[in-house]
Parts: C-alpha cells; sequence; structure tokens
C-alpha cells in the first residue's frame, strides 16, 4: 500500500508575514471575528485560538491583528511545495494550508521513511514555518492526523491505525448532518466507524459516508493530482508593516534574495535580470528592473546592486508588499581567467559595467558602436557596452575626438586650415545634410572642426581635443 | 651595501640628482620628448592631473599610451559625444571603450573609482571642473593601485588653492606644432620649465609649420 505524508500549516499567513518577532500577533478571521492564527508571545498573554476579537484585545493591549486571507496563504503554499519539490517528486496542493506527499515512490531514493523525512525536514527549515505532520496509508488518513497534530512518521499500520481511532468524528469532513445522525447511533470517534462493516453502513447511510470510509482505510482509490513547479523565480513577501524608507527595503530584500541564490543554486542557474515590484498603499505598484549583463546568482550580489540602484529611486507611497522574480535564467559559466596573470582585481568587465549601471542608470553608460555612414553624427553611436561592431573598413577621413551633440552656431574669427570637404548625405531617411566642413584654429589655440550650411551659416561641431 | 641600493632603486626610494633614470613602473606615452622628461612616460598606475583648455590637444596627448592596452579604457564626462571613427582610427578597440555620463563630480568620482579598482580598465580619463579634496585624489590613487589602472584627470583650471596630492600634474598650452608642456608636479622627478612638445607627426593635419623666431635662415650665397 502507498503511503502518504501530510503537512499541515496551522499558522502559514502569520509565519510568512515578514515581521519583528517580538510583537504579539494574530490573525483574525474576517467573518466572525474569531483569532485563527497567534505567535507565541500572543499565547503567552492567554491568548488562545477561537477566541473572539474583544477577548483578545482586553487580554493583550499591544496586539497587532492582521485580517485573515486565504490568496496569501495560497501563494505561500505554492511557494513551499515549490521548495519542497527539490526533494520531493509528488505533491499534491491542498489549499490553502496543506501537502500531501507521495512517499513510497521517493523510498528507493532515500532508502528509508526516516532518511526522507530527515530530508524534508532539514529543507522546510529554510522556511521557519510551524507544521504539523502524520503518515497514513490514504490521503485522508495523512490529513486526519496530521490536522490533528498527532505528529508521528511510521510505517507501521497499526500504529497509525490506533492514532486514527481516537480522532473523533467532529474533526473529519463529514457534513454535519452525518455527524450527528452517527453519533446518535452511538458512533463518536473514528474507531466506532471503522468496526461497522461496510455493508451495513451502505444500508443505513448514504453512499457519500460509504466513500469517505472507503477512501479513509485506502480500500477506495483517492485520486490526486500533482502539483508541477514553474522553472521561474517568483516570490512575494508581504510586509508586517509598511515601510516607506528604501533603505528600509533592503531587509527584506536581503530574505528574498537568499531564497533565490537557494533556487538558482540547486539549478546550476544564473539570472541576469531581477524585477521588482513593490506594492504600495494606495497607488499603483512600482517596478525596479536591476540586470547584470554578466548574470548572477549570488545574494550579496544582487543586494549590492539593488542599493546602488535604490540610491537613485524614491517610492511614493509606503510600501505593503514586495514582489521578486527573475527573468532570464541560464546556465552557469565559469569565466575563465589567465592562469599566470591571475584575477587582478575583484571583477569582470560585466560586472562592473553591471555596477555602473545599477547606480547610474543604464542609459549613461555605453559602449560605442560605427556604421556605415557619412554623416559624422550616424557614423559612430553610443550603445550598450560590448556590442560587437562589425565594420570592417578602414576609417580614412580625419575626424574629430569629440562630437558636439547639437552643433553649436559659430562665434568668434578662426583661421581655416583645411578643408572644405562636402558631407551630402541622408536624403533617402528624411535626415538630409548639405555640409561643407573645414578644420579652423581659433586664436586660443583651440582646433575646431566646424561646417558651413547652403545657406552660408557656421556650425562647430567638433573639437579636436 | 650595493644590493641594499639597488633594491632602494628599485622600490623608486632613492633619487638621482644627476641623472634622468627611468622609472621602472613607466610606460612610453609615444611621444619622446615627453618620456625624456617623465623618465620614461606616464607610471602604470598614478593619478594625472591635466591642466588644459578644451579642444588645443590633451586627448591626442593621451591616446598614445591610452590605445595600446589590453582593457577597458573608459571615458568619464566627455566634453560632447566621443567618436569612435577617430578613436578606431587611432588603434582603438572599439568594444573596449565605454562611456560613462554623468550629473555630477559625486558621480564622476564614484565612477572612476569603481573602474579603477576593478582590474579590468587600462584607463580612466575623467572630465571634471569643479573643486576637489585632497582625500578625493587619496582614493583614486589607492583604487589604481588596488587595479593597476591609471587615472587621468582633465580640467580647465586649477579650482582650489591646496595642492592635490597628485602623482603628476602637467598643465599644457597650444602651440604651433603641438603643445607648450609645463610640469607642476612630479613625484620623484625633476620640475622642468615650459617646453615643446611637437606633435605633428602623428597629428600633421593639426599642425602649423611656421617659421621659428628664434632661427635664422641661412643665407644663400650666389657665387660668380
Amino acid at each position: 500500500m502507498v503511503v502518504w505524508l501530510y503537512l499541515h500549516f496551522p499558522s502559514l499567513q502569520l509565519d510568512t508575514l515578514f515581521k519583528d518577532s517580538d510583537i504579539p500577533l494574530a490573525i483574525v478571521h474576517n467573518k466572525n471575528h474569531q483569532i485563527v492564527q497567534l505567535n507565541t508571545i500572543s499565547a503567552q498573554s492567554g491568548i488562545q485560538l477561537g477566541m473572539g476579537l474583544g477577548t483578545a484585545a482586553a487580554l493583550c493591549r499591544d496586539l497587532q491583528i492582521h485580517p485573515y486571507n486565504e490568496s496569501t496563504e495560497n501563494k505561500a503554499l505554492i511557494q513551499i511545495a515549490e521548495w519542497l519539490y527539490l526533494t520531493t517528486a509528488d505533491i499534491h496542493l491542498l489549499k490553502p494550508n496543506g501537502l500531501l506527499l507521495k512517499v513510497s515512490s521517493m523510498l528507493t531514493l532515500y532508502e528509508n521513511l526516516t532518511t526522507y523525512w530527515q530530508a524534508i525536514q532539514s529543507h522546510l527549515a529554510h522556511f521557519s514555518v510551524n507544521y504539523y505532520y502524520a503518515t497514513g496509508y490514504s490521503p485522508n488518513a495523512a490529513k486526519l492526523l496530521a490536522q490533528a497534530g498527532v505528529n508521528q512518521i511510521t510505517e507501521d499500520k497499526q500504529l497509525i491505525n490506533r492514532a486514527l481511532a481516537k480522532i473523533p468524528l467532529t474533526k473529519t469532513e463529514l457534513p454535519l448532518k452525518t455527524i450527528t445522525s452517527l453519533k446518535r447511533v452511538g458512533v463518536q470517534y473514528i474507531n466506532d466507524l471503522l468496526k461497522l462493516s461496510l455493508a451495513e453502513i451502505a444500508k443505513r447511510f448514504d453512499i457519500e459516508l460509504v466513500t469517505y470510509i472507503g477512501k479513509l482505510s485506502g480500500q477506495l482509490k483517492h485520486p490526486v493530482d500533482f502539483f508541477h513547479p514553474a522553472e521561474q523565480f517568483n516570490y512575494e513577501l508581504e510586509l508586517m508593516y509598511e515601510i516607506d524608507l528604501v533603505d528600509k527595503l533592503i531587509k527584506p530584500l536581503q530574505k528574498i534574495f537568499s531564497l533565490l541564490e537557494h533556487f538558482l543554486l540547486v539549478r546550476n542557474k544564473q539570472t541576469s535580470e531581477v524585477n521588482i515590484t513593490l506594492f504600495l498603499r494606495d497607488l499603483a505598484k512600482q517596478q525596479i528592473k536591476i540586470s547584470s549583463a554578466q548574470g548572477e546568482y549570488k545574494a550579496e550580489k544582487w543586494l549590492e546592486l539593488t542599493k546602488l540602484t535604490f540610491e537613485s529611486i524614491t517610492i511614493n507611497a509606503p510600501v505593503i508588499s514586495i514582489r521578486v522574480a527573475a527573468a532570464n535564467l541560464f546556465a552557469f559559466e565559469i569565466d575563465k581567467q589567465d592562469m599566470f596573470v591571475g584575477a587582478k582585481g575583484e571583477i569582470t568587465p560585466k560586472a562592473l559595467i553591471a555596477k555602473l549601471q545599477a547606480k547610474l542608470g543604464e542609459e549613461q553608460v555605453t559602449g560605442i558602436q560605427l556604421f556605415d555612414d557619412h554623416r559624422p553624427e550616424r557614423a559612430s553611436q553610443y550603445c550598450r557596452p560590448f556590442t560587437q561592431t562589425d565594420i570592417t573598413t578602414d576609417i580614412d577621413r580625419f575626424r574629430p575626438s569629440i562630437l558636439l551633440t547639437t552643433p553649436t552656431p559659430l562665434t568668434g574669427k578662426l583661421d581655416i586650415r583645411h578643408g572644405p570637404e562636402r558631407i551630402v548625405s541622408g536624403w533617402w531617411d528624411n535626415e538630409n545634410i548639405i555640409r561643407d566642413y573645414f578644420i579652423a584654429r581659433n586664436n586660443s589655440g583651440q582646433w575646431l572642426w566646424i561646417y558651413r550650411t547652403p545657406q552660408n551659416q557656421w556650425f562647430v561641431h567638433g573639437l579636436f581635443c | 651595501m650595493q644590493n641594499l641600493i639597488e633594491l632602494l632603486e628599485h622600490k623608486n626610494l632613492v633619487w638621482h640628482g644627476y641623472n634622468h633614470k627611468t622609472k621602472p613602473d613607466a610606460i612610453s606615452s609615444g611621444y619622446a620628448e615627453l618620456d625624456e622628461k617623465l623618465c620614461g612616460g606616464f607610471a602604470k598606475s598614478s593619478v594625472i592631473e591635466l591642466i588644459s583648455e578644451t579642444a588645443i590637444g590633451e586627448l591626442r596627448l593621451l591616446i598614445p599610451s591610452i590605445n595600446q592596452t589590453e582593457g577597458l579604457v573608459v571615458f568619464i564626462a566627455p566634453p560632447g559625444r566621443v567618436n569612435g571613427q577617430t578613436l578606431r582610427k587611432n588603434n582603438f578597440d572599439i568594444n573596449k571603450v565605454i562611456i560613462v555620463q554623468t550629473n555630477n563630480t559625486q558621480e564622476s568620482l564614484w565612477a572612476a573609482e569603481q573602474c579603477l579598482q576593478s582590474g579590468c580598465c587600462h584607463s580612466v580619463c575623467m572630465w571634471i571642473s569643479s573643486e576637489l579634496a585632497i582625500h578625493q585624489i587619496k582614493r583614486l590613487k589607492l583604487a589604481c593601485k588596488k587595479g593597476d589602472s591609471r587615472q587621468f584627470v582633465i580640467r580647465r583650471k586649477k579650482a582650489e588653492s591646496i595642492t592635490l596630492p597628485f602623482d603628476l600634474s602637467l598643465s599644457i598650452e597650444p602651440d604651433f606644432l603641438g603643445l607648450n608642456i609645463k610640469i607642476n608636479k612630479f613625484v620623484g622627478g625633476h620640475l622642468t620649465k615650459h617646453f615643446n612638445l611637437d606633435m605633428s607627426h602623428l597629428w600633421p593635419n593639426l599642425a602649423i609649420q611656421t617659421n621659428r623666431q628664434n632661427i635664422i635662415q641661412f643665407p644663400t650665397t650666389k657665387v660668380s
């Protein structure tokens, strides 16, 4: 028979919230205003699960309240499933707070249940979430045991059955009507239910109860669909408090980046781009792109680039949640270095460019690309660094080293030394120029590249620096 | 004793007043005359100041020493758009040229420091117009040492009253054939008066051949 392991996360929303650990916290259900999740500090002040909001607030005046949000839990659950997928194959999501793992198929890899469980446990430790666990011979049995907080890992059928026997029917998923009618005939625990023969039950109760018992005992098949993780890193972190200072965002980002690092490391991948989305209160979300041409996986490197980028960014409203997505994953490449010369500095050219671009902006750091064009401003253009120039023709014309971005009208007297060189070009793309270029020197000894238009206007276009 | 002096000489700690020795870490500037004055050329990892008007040949002075390299060449805050055609004509590897535009001096200095200490840049040319402080130059010097790279600071005039700890400071003025150079400061070397540097062999288009006033034409005689 197949062994199943169920992980039940009783306080998922609370655990995945980014928070300080020394504040009493509680999650309250929207509808009935009951406490559904609480941390240890609030438990110490006497607050219990199921308590009303008023009672809880009376017991602890510093209590921080968050409304329960199922979609947050679902997202967190998927993140945990993606994480666990690295150690175990078959995962079934039971939203909002349960994971069902198929153990039997993994035992060939992990030899026995104990090693398997150790692997799962150490892997889950990264998330620092509370969970209950239990094994069972059917999904429902494992689930019931885990939700009851049995915390037992065993293949022993008798042990499992003994634990299962003690669980009251009220904990099951059976409809209340069935439970009440079972109670009337003296059936209160699972044990009592399993003692009855299926044929007798089928006569007296509806078919749903029969199916439930069949699924619980493993006699009937319980089909589940398994989870397939996305090959992309996408993590969303909800903040316990609103952050309006950019510097303060670094700490939660550090947490995400360390997860990213592990995500990339186990896949032997790097990423060249990280998109940070800041969800703002009352305003539209803000997107920040951080790129590194070389590709990087280390959390500290991404954090460094992020810090540089943040220096030039202002946020218009407090941040309530952060999402980090990594695009462009590619295989890890080793940067080859000369064995004898050795590594001189710390970083490679591409990493240097990434650093400069992160602080100064992407358009501020450029390389040069040459084009086959007679128009001087077209022949040499700025481009992304390290764009290969494939022009092989030799440049035979004498040109200034610095071109002015916009030609300025010529003032002052000059001594024309060379020229003219007439450039008539670009009639085909509506940027036609007709210019006579001269090399001239003025009285203060500056060498200028000037031109005359057909209208006899004179402009300075370049400097022979 | 002999060994000790050799060692000190090698470490550039002994200064000889009697002859110009080539400094061990100097790399030729491409101009023989300048090399002689600078004991072999521009030092490999050093911060060099160039006080110059724009467009008189300040970059042309540096081109032979920055194009003979394997690392990146970075231009920070140039006074216009750097023209790739000129660089290509002067044997630059265009793919190793990086242009950094900045909004203020702080950004320029930061970018320069990052480039210098990265170890992948050979030379950094930075145009600066505002005042500089001693600690800023010292930081650049440390970065140069760390990354084995060279920094040129090009500016119009000396903006501060104090002497900055540059390794070498040159003032240049235009001249008919090239430049008129004055060495303001040269660590471990001679200070010279003005001297003329002929750049016409590299830039024939930008030189004016004139009859010098201190040269008297040899009189032609008629032989009857």
